[in-house]
């Protein structure tokens, strides 16, 4: 199965990738999820968005059907209000992603998410509180039918990895 | 003789509600907040079984439960999982392969919450 069958036949995907070649796999699976959907939500927790703009310059595709989470311009300097962006204030405030999260759904439409990726969010705050979000958030995706597609790195944090593995519906690995 | 159960989770409400439920059974009860003093207390004394929650800080209810299926002195212990956590059918096969007896879903009818875990004494 390819990586675009899997995010199109499963609703909540978790894609494990090491840190050798991350910016290839990372194009690989927006392209991926950029057929899945037609409206998808960038939560960016690793980046700026506006680097993940050019990145989706780089690949041809429209960024206009994207509604961004960032969670790092913020603590850099005070971004100017964008539509089609949510600034979080800071990449711990964990509670402010799930907001921006059910904006994206709620009001912007986003029908698929790629969280990008979800085990930096380890560096600020404690694994147990990253898990409870991500449990929180899957079970808003399937609350409302929606698909969610999370990165982790191979490297970042075992344990949360396995954890998140407990509640998604297809598991893919990654490796250079 | 009483059997014993250790609850570990989180919040301690949760205990004290769990506890309250099962000592009117007759149950023994201990207890620990997360992870690390579970396993310290298992270390100490041999329960007939453990009842998990799933998300907790430092130490998730399944890495305890791997620590207690890699010990040998804990290995067969019978545990439960009562967790907040939807598992998907891939989590689902995870408590399998860990050999979970029971999950319980929060929220639960304590008649029910008896039941299951009466169930995985038996």
């Amino acid at each position: 199965m390819t990586l675009q069958d899997d995010i199109k036949n499963n609703q909540i995907v978790l894609i494990v990738v090491t840190k050798t070649n991350y910016q290839s796999h990372i194009d690989e699976i927006i392209k991926a999820v950029d057929a899945s959907s037609e409206k998808i939500c960038y939560a960016a927790l690793t980046k700026p968005y506006n680097s993940i703009i050019a990145t989706l310059k780089k690949l041809n595709l429209d960024s206009g059907k994207y509604f961004f989470i960032d969670v790092l311009t913020s603590t850099i300097k005070t971004p100017a209000p964008d539509p089609n962006c949510e600034f979080i204030q800071a990449p711990s405030a964990l509670t402010e992603i799930s907001l921006a999260y059910t904006k994206a759904v709620q009001e912007k439409g986003c029908k698929n998410t790629l969280f990008d990726s979800i085990s930096t969010l380890t560096v600020y705050q404690e694994e147990g509180e990253v898990i409870k979000l991500v449990h929180t958030l899957i079970n808003k995706a399937r609350v409302n039918n929606l698909k969610s597609v999370y990165i982790a790195l191979q490297e970042d944090n075992q344990e949360l990895i396995k954890d998140i593995f407990m509640f998604v519906d297809s598991v893919i690995e990654i490796k250079s | 003789m009483n059997k014993t159960i250790l609850i570990v989770d989180d919040e301690p409400h949760i205990i004290e509600l769990e506890k309250a439920i099962l000592e009117m059974e007759g149950f023994k009860i201990i207890s620990a907040e997360n992870g690390t003093e579970a396993l310290a207390k298992l270390k100490k004394t041999t329960p007939d079984l453990v009842i998990l929650d799933m998300m907790m800080p430092k130490m998730s209810g399944r890495e305890v439960c791997e620590k207690i299926r890699s010990d040998p002195k804990t290995k067969n212990l019978r545990v439960v999982f009562v967790t907040v956590a939807r598992f998907s059918e891939i989590g689902k096969d995870k408590l399998k392969d860990l050999n979970v007896s029971d999950y319980i879903t929060k929220p639960f009818e304590n008649e029910e919450f008896v039941k299951r875990i009466k169930k995985a004494l038996e």
